[in-house]
This record gives structure tokens, C-alpha cells and sequence, in this order.
């Protein structure tokens, strides 16, 4: 029998709330993130609209050196990552110990570095840039900002894969406890996308809404960029057992699989659907075992599309009467910090029984989901599926399950 | 590198005011702390935070300080303040 893996902390700063406190009343009440953007140049961007994080101040929380030191993007991971070990109750001996890591992942890196950087060199045309470039924008300085802040020895990982960058970093999270080389692993994922060039980016490829994140609605026309950071403390049961940790739930079961090549930027349903059984595999269990899905859900016409079908293929008739959330509706998609951020959805689902909406927004009839929409849902769930498609055909799924 | 003349101990002395602004803003020392004598380890200058003062020093006075290897590293405040002197002055 697999070493069990539970969730003894949590953290998140994501566009919904600066904790996990605000950002699960957030859930829980339906309330939307997505605004006005307010990057500079805003008036040469054709989209608008972003869930961007107000709170808190990182200018009022970090000290100037901090500032200088790291990118926005690993700032984010910082306050995450500290409010996930301070819930799990971590102390400095635990954390220093060579058998607690650190995976986090990312998808940009620190991008508003890079576009300082590109601006002076390129459209300034200055011959230098500040000195502190390269270890500010490297994809794994937020994993590296955290291990230095908590003091890591043990093994620290970025897991880079566009939408599923924390995806994988909780399902290596999971199997360096599973294999024995971890007690803990501080695992998730951060992302600060929110500049002019990054929005340029996600622009050009006419994947963003210019209006709103509508998840599985027929009128839906694409994802809102956000951004954030959540990080999920993964503790082998024995250890938090014996330190007296709390826990509610455990990640269950995991699973990573290549699209198998085909369109990199279009989803298909087959290995969608692929993901999520090899998930349920792994943690045990059929799909008739599962209660609730938290979908990947950008809001596009052609994923959302797939993303049903896979659904309907995998759970058959029952689809049309299992609750299924679309949280990126309300946060936004904040890249690879996504499915950290959606992993808090599922234990508010698990540990709270509330199912939070996708918007206010109705459902495509012709997709035939029972998504969760309007207001919150209450549901007795004890398993929950979680699954990401990614750019460039990366695909995982996680299932977490409500521990006695 | 000539024998230090006293003169030479403590650089152009008219460097020092931008020196000890620089050092407090980019470096994070104190002003008080900024003496020529000052070693800039000992001011807890490491790699990363002594990168930002050279680089502000650069902005600043659009001089380009030589890279690793060439010539020996200041080791006092005043060696940096002979340093930027000579790099204003065309020569290295």
C-alpha cells in the first residue's frame, strides 16, 4: 500500500484574496476578481480586462532589499508559501531537515523582469540593465526565493509547463512521499503575467476574452489572464501523524501524460480524458468513486468543448448530475499557478462541503455538464477530481480525497 | 596600483558624498559607516548587493567598470573611490 500523502498547510495570493481565509470566502460567495488592466501602456492593449492582486501591499509587506532582490512572481510564492507552512505548523528543525523539498512551479518566470530588461535594451536603447536580472527572472526564482526563505536543504524543483506547471509540481510533491525521498514537500505554483508584453503575448495568440471569463456558457469567448501564487504543504501521513499535524484531506492520486502530439494549443478530448482516468487509477479509485469535478475551465470555445466531451466519455450518463466547478471564472487563469489555486476550491468542496460557482453566467445546454453556477453549491463530496490541460500538450490530473 | 600616498588613502575626497549615497541606497549601509577607511565587506557589501552599487555608480556617472579579472577588486571605500576617479578620468 502506497505511503498516504496528506494536506497539512495551505497558502495562496491570488486576484480573489492576499490568504486562504479571504480567498475561500471569495469562492464561497461568488465574487469575481476580474477587472480593469492597469499595466502601463494599458491603451495600446486590444484586451482590458485581468484579475490582477490588489492585496496585500508587497511594497508595504517586503523590504526594499526584498524588493530589489526578487521578481513580483516570486514575492507571490513567498507569502504563499509562508502562510502554508506557518497552517501546517512546520518548525525550523522540520524544515531544515534534508527530507523536506520544495516544487513550484511556473510558466513565465519573472516576466515583468524580462520586460524591464527588453524596454532598456530595446526601446530605450540603453547599453545596460540592473545587475540583479538574471537571478530575478530565472523560472525557478520563485522555488529558489522559497527554499532560502525557509531554510530548504532538501530537494527544490520548478516544474515549468505552461497551465500545469503547479499541477505537476503536486504530483512530483506526491511522489517524492510516496517513493520515500520526501516527509514533506512544500509543492504549487506562482505566476505574475500581468504586464503590457505578457498580455501582448497571450493577445496575439486570440485566446483571451475581451469582456469576461465565462466558463462552459455559450457565449463564452475565452480566459481572463491572472495571476497569484498557492502552495499546499504535502506531508506523508506517518510524519504528520507523529507530529500531531492537522488534516483534513489527502492528495490521492496523480497523473501526468503527453498529449501524444497533434495542435499544441488546442486540447483533445481523448487525452483529456486519458489524464483523468490514469488519476483516478493512480488514487485507486473508478470514476463511479468520484463526487466532484473542478474543472480545467478557461473559458475558450474549442477547450471547454473538449473538456465536456472528455467528461461525458469518462463518467457517461452520471456527468449530467456531478457537480462540477469552473473557478476560473472568479479568479481568473492564472497560468501555472492555476491549479494550486483550484486545488483550495477543491478542499473549500472536501473539507466544507460548499462547491463554489463559475460566475453568474448559465451553462451550454449543448454540453450537457451540471457546472455549478450562479451561487455556491452545498454538497456532502468526499473525492474530488482536478484536472489542467496545457499548452504544448502537457496534461495532468490530481484527486483528493476527505480524510477520516 | 601605485604605494598609497595620503592623498591617494582617501581617493578624490569630493567622490565621497556620492559614494556614501550610493552605498546607503543600492547597498543598504549605513551613511554614518561610509569612511574611506571603511572596508566594503566589513559594510556587508556581498556579490549581489556590491553588483547594484556598480551598477548604480554606472547610471550615475555613465562610467562602465572593468569586468572580473582586470585590475584588483576595492577593498575600502576609498579604493572604490580611486577606482570611479580613474574611470572618470578616461584611464583604467
Amino acid at each position: 500500500m502506497a505511503r498516504r500523502v496528506l494536506i497539512t498547510g495551505r497558502g495562496t495570493v491570488n486576484a480573489l484574496g492576499g490568504d486562504v481565509a479571504h480567498t475561500l470566502a471569495a469562492l464561497a460567495a461568488g465574487r469575481s476578481a476580474i477587472g480593469p488592466v492597469t499595466c502601463r501602456e494599458v491603451e495600446r492593449l486590444r484586451i482590458r480586462v485581468a484579475a490582477a492582486v490588489s492585496v496585500p501591499d508587497l511594497e508595504a509587506v517586503f523590504p526594499p532589499e526584498m524588493r530589489q532582490m526578487h521578481d513580483r512572481v516570486s514575492l507571490l510564492a513567498l507569502l504563499a508559501a509562508r502562510e502554508a507552512v506557518a497552517e501546517a505548523g512546520l518548525e525550523a528543525a522540520e524544515l531544515s531537515s534534508e527530507r523536506t523539498g520544495v516544487v513550484l512551479g511556473t510558466a513565465g518566470g519573472g516576466l515583468e523582469t524580462w520586460n524591464d530588461a527588453f524596454r532598456a535594451v530595446y526601446a530605450e536603447g540603453r547599453n545596460r540593465v540592473p545587475p540583479l536580472t538574471v537571478p530575478r527572472l530565472m523560472p525557478n526564482a520563485p522555488a529558489s526565493a522559497v527554499a532560502a526563505d525557509l531554510g530548504i536543504v532538501g530537494p527544490v524543483l520548478c516544474p515549468s509547463a505552461a497551465c500545469a506547471s503547479a499541477a505537476q509540481a503536486l504530483a512530483l510533491g506526491l511522489h517524492f512521499i510516496r517513493s520515500g525521498l520526501c516527509d514533506v514537500v512544500i509543492a504549487g505554483g506562482s505566476e505574475a503575467m500581468l504586464t503590457f508584453a505578457g498580455i501582448k503575448a497571450w493577445e496575439g495568440l486570440r485566446v483571451l476574452s475581451p469582456d469576461g471569463c465565462r466558463p462552459f456558457a455559450a457565449d463564452r469567448n475565452g480566459f481572463v489572464l491572472g495571476e497569484g501564487a498557492a502552495v499546499l504543504v504535502l506531508e506523508g501521513e506517518d510524519h504528520a501523524r507523529a507530529r500531531g499535524a492537522r488534516a483534513a484531506v489527502e492528495l490521492a492520486g496523480a497523473a501526468l501524460r503527453g498529449q501524444g502530439g497533434g495542435d499544441p494549443v488546442r486540447p483533445s478530448a481523448a487525452a483529456a480524458g486519458a489524464v483523468m482516468r490514469a488519476a483516478l487509477a493512480d488514487a485507486g479509485i473508478d470514476p463511479a468513486g468520484v463526487d466532484h469535478v473542478n474543472a480545467h475551465a478557461t473559458g475558450t470555445r474549442q477547450g471547454d468543448a473538449a473538456e465536456a466531451e472528455a467528461l461525458a466519455r469518462l463518467f457517461g450518463p452520471r456527468i449530467g448530475k456531478l457537480p462540477v466547478a469552473a473557478t476560473k471564472g472568479l479568479h481568473g487563469h492564472a497560468i501555472g499557478a492555476s491549479a494550486a489555486i483550484e486545488a483550495l476550491a477543491c478542499l473549500l468542496a472536501l473539507e466544507e462541503g460548499v462547491i463554489p460557482p463559475a460566475g453568474s453566467h448559465g451553462v451550454d445546454p449543448a454540453l450537457g455538464l451540471d457546472l455549478v453556477t450562479g451561487k455556491a453549491r452545498k454538497a456532502e463530496v468526499a473525492t474530488c477530481l482536478s484536472s489542467t490541460f496545457a499548452f504544448g500538450g502537457l496534461n495532468a490530473a490530481l484527486v483528493f480525497r476527505r480524510v477520516g | 596600483m601605485g604605494a598609497a600616498t595620503d592623498r591617494d588613502a582617501t581617493g578624490d575626497p569630493a567622490l565621497l558624498p556620492l559614494l556614501r549615497s550610493v552605498l546607503a541606497e543600492e547597498g543598504l549601509v549605513p551613511p554614518e559607516a561610509v569612511t574611506p577607511q571603511a572596508e566594503l565587506e566589513a559594510l556587508g557589501l556581498d556579490s549581489v548587493r556590491m553588483t547594484q552599487v556598480i551598477f548604480a555608480l554606472e547610471e550615475r556617472l555613465d562610467i562602465t567598470f572593468p569586468f572580473d579579472g582586470e585590475g584588483a577588486p576595492p577593498r575600502t571605500v576609498a579604493d572604490l573611490a580611486r577606482l570611479v576617479a580613474r574611470l572618470r578620468g578616461g584611464g583604467v
